[in-house]
């Protein structure tokens, strides 16, 4: 491994180890300290420490050497972890995030001399503090709670190798006796072969242990830190003993608190059961991937136009595997969105005390899968929406108590899957957006000119608009010159879309919908003249045949309900003429329908998206172009923009009927 | 580490002393495999092994499994204090067989 990608890989363990401290230390704020929070912010500081040490990181290590020593005695029941050390806590871990960062853009620079001095200041207070009375230790005790000795079960199964290593497994043993008693233990001899077989320095030797000792998991599992790989080996409390405490927070749980919870677990498990891949080398995979569904479609074409049974079967059968190594290499991108969510909750904490307002945060979803690459571009637009709403929506105590409304305001992150899209919500139940303060703005602004008459919802989504922010002074929590017209333009960028409730004094929700891949997609194959259109198959509702008889002004009447429709010949402005039987696919983007008039249906394909080149950029109604199996190109619809063109022109012509019927 | 082979009219005698560790496995392994391949019984003394390892327990199983495997008499001596230590730790009972009475005593 060359020094780069170790260093490389160092940051990238450090943030994962600063978000884990972050993790437990708000965990600890809302549900009070227990012994395996202490332990994972210490286990993070202390693994940090040791890596930097390696590369000779000595700004991070000295200052993790503080930071970890505090920590210590909080851990040995000497100090408690008091709301201010937790704030001195999360402030040295952003700073340690900060130095972090000078390690990845190979600076290594101080950030900041004066606040690392006033950290370490504020750290060696506690450390004192620590030598105090043991009155004081007795309380910290009592909080901490510490277990009693435990029993362990542990089973080492140790690599062949450990002894080729240099490392003997009676030393580990040696040193288990010193942390406790060895009430039994049980040499495994069987895997020892034949004489002739043997190879004197192979391990052969599994032991049973059981282990009874008042030291931590961490500290029984760190005794065999170097031999952990190709190893088997596990550490379990004895069940049969009750020393296992009831979880100390009885309260009732808040989904917030579930789904951190899941988190949690969810990371114990990633420690064990997953392999860290270069993205590079993900991309390619999908990329080669689309080669091969392009490839098979076309192969599969050419058995089924040879009329070789045979070579038809076999086509299709590698097709349908085809089809199964693309969910999976596609799978393999999706990620939690918990990832992004996790945080939330520091952002929440840290805003509400620095505009003196009450939040709690609500986290439902955070398990719902999106393409990883989707989720990197989201964190920022996400922070805008959550910021907006706490600063601009949720009203302070006085605010909230005169609304009659509970001290504490809600914000709600929320993400789930509906028909082929990620929607993730945010809602707050402040004091919603008044259409008309928004409406005098936009005539002030320039936005719209005054005699314009808007509904509820064309009066909110004027936010969206270019330059227009309703903050009546700009703090330094939004409103830093970037506006909802940015948070839009990226969404949009994802092929996704951005939406805005809101009731005045209720409070609003702002809706993202995003498509759940960028690569690789399930469509349906239409064709209007020659030209070949692909459209999502997620998105289509049912193809029927279009009767003209019941299309009245690009309105259609199906079975009872009008919907607005849009005629792919003229939209593309193509030549010919329609064929006597022509077919409506009916298409669904978020709550809007709408139907589209097509010659010729020629049913499911998996379609390879391939964006647009540089000159198509602004096209709109396309969002990108695939191969078809004979080699040809489709272009694929745009639902989102077509449906909304569909609907935007229908209401226009209401509209218009309306002010002739005047 | 030396390993001193003494034939004798029923059979051999192995002397291990010193350290019985991973850096002689490998050539104490082919020794004390072919002085047991060669005689119908050996016996083992290691009351002066000063230092011992896993691969040196496993050594001295892996004798005492061949030679029940082959119907070959096997006897060890009473343990060092070192193999002692060792024995007690893992609680191998197989390698305190006879002597257990007395080094424990």
């Amino acid at each position: 491994m060359n020094l780069d990608s170790a260093r490389g890989a160092l940051v990238e363990e450090a943030r994962e180890l600063l978000a884990a401290m972050e993790h437990a230390l708000l965990k600890i704020e809302t549900e009070g300290s227990t012994p395996d929070d202490v332990n994972a912010i210490f286990r993070a500081a202390h693994t940090i420490k040791g890596s930097a040490g390696l590369f000779g990181l000595d700004k991070i290590v000295s200052f993790t050497h503080v930071t970890e020593s505090v920590l210590d005695k909080v851990r040995g029941g000497k100090l408690e972890m008091t709301p201010d050390m937790l704030s001195l806590m999360l402030d040295c871990g952003d700073y340690l995030g900060r130095l972090i960062d000078t390690v990845d853009d190979g600076t290594d620079a101080e950030p900041d001399i004066d606040q690392r001095n006033d950290l370490v200041a504020r750290l060696q207070v506690y450390m004192n503090d620590g030598s105090a009375p043991a009155a004081q230790a007795a309380s910290a005790t009592a909080t901490a709670a510490p277990k009693g000795p435990q029993t362990w079960i542990i089973t080492l199964r140790l690599s062949p190798d450990v002894l080729r290593n240099g490392m003997d497994p009676i030393s580990f043993i040696r040193y288990l006796a010193t942390i406790g008693t060895l009430n039994s233990i049980k040499t495994l001899t069987e895997k020892i072969p034949a004489a002739a077989d043997m190879d004197a320095e192979t391990c052969y030797l599994g032991f049973d242990i059981e282990l009874e000792s008042s030291a931590e998991r961490k500290v029984i599992e760190d005794v065999f830190e170097f031999v952990r790989e190709d190893s088997q080996i596990s550490i379990e409390p004895k069940i049969s003993k009750e020393t296992k405490a009831p979880p100390a927070a009885a309260k009732t749980e808040t989904a917030e608190g579930g789904a951190r919870k899941k988190s949690a677990d969810g990371k114990k498990a990633a420690d064990s059961a997953f392999i860290k891949v270069e993205a590079g080398k993900l991309d390619l995979l999908v990329n080669l991937v689309g080669e091969l569904v392009t490839a098979s479609a076309a192969s599969q074409l050419a058995a089924h136009d040879s009329g070789d049974a045979n070579a038809r079967e076999r086509a299709d059968q590698v097709a349908t595997l085809v089809e199964q190594i693309r969910d999976s290499a596609l799978n393999m991108r999706m990620v939690p969105i918990g990832e992004v969510f996790s945080r939330f909750p520091r952002v929440v904490r840290d805003v509400s005390k620095e505009l003196n307002k009450q939040i709690d945060l609500v986290i439902a979803g955070a398990d719902t899968e999106l393409d990883k690459s989707m989720v990197e571009k989201l964190a920022d637009p996400l922070m805008h929406c959550v910021r907006n709403a706490m600063d601009h929506g949720i009203e302070d105590i006085e605010g909230r108590r005169a609304a009659g409304k509970s001290e504490t305001g809600t914000l709600n992150l929320t993400a789930y899957q509906e028909s082929g899209s990620i929607v993730i919500e945010i809602t707050d139940d402040g004091r919603g957006m008044d259409t008309n303060r928004l409406r005098k703005k936009a005539i002030e602004k320039g936005i719209i000119s005054a005699d314009v008459e808007l509904t509820h919802q064309e009066a909110l989504n004027l936010i969206f608009a270019p330059g227009f922010s309703t903050a009546e002074q700009v703090t330094n929590i939004s409103g830093r010159g970037v506006g909802m017209d940015v948070v839009k333009k990226n969404i949009e960028a994802l092929r996704g879309d951005i939406e805005l409730d809101s009731t005045l004094g209720a409070g609003s929700t702002i809706r993202l919908r995003l498509p759940l891949t960028l690569a690789i997609i399930d469509g349906f194959r239409v064709q209007v003249n020659k030209s070949d259109f692909v459209i999502p198959l997620e998105m289509i509702q049912e193809c029927v045949d279009l009767n003209r008889n019941d299309m009245h002004h690009e309105l259609i009447d199906l079975r009872g309900e009008s919907l607005p429709v849009i005629e792919l010949r003229d939209l593309f402005q193509l030549q010919g003429v329609a064929p006597k039987r022509e077919s409506l696919v009916v298409v669904q983007f978020g709550h809007t329908r709408a139907g589209i008039v097509v010659d010729h249906l020629h049913g499911e394909l998996q379609a390879v998206i391939k964006p647009l080149g540089q000159l198509f950029r602004n096209t709109r109604s396309v969002s990108g172009s695939t191969i078809l199996g004979n080699g040809d190109v489709a272009l694929l619809l745009d639902v989102q923009q077509v449906v909304q063109r569909a609907s935007r022109r229908h209401s226009e012509q209401v509209a218009e009927s309306r002010a002739t019927r005047h | 580490m030396a390993i001193a082979i003494t034939p004798s009219d029923t059979g051999a005698q192995i002397r291990i002393d010193g350290e019985f560790n991973i850096y002689t496995a490998a050539e104490s392994r082919d020794l004390l495999l072919e002085a047991l391949n060669a005689h119908p019984a050996v016996a083992v003394d290691v009351e002066a092994v000063e230092e011992i390892d896993t691969s040196g327990i496993q050594l001295l199983l892996m004798l005492q499994k061949e030679a029940t495997r082959t119907h070959k008499a096997f006897s060890l001596s009473a343990l060092s204090p070192a193999i002692q230590e060792v024995a007690t730790l893992l609680n191998l009972t197989e390698l305190n067989g006879a002597s257990a009475a007395e080094t424990q005593a």
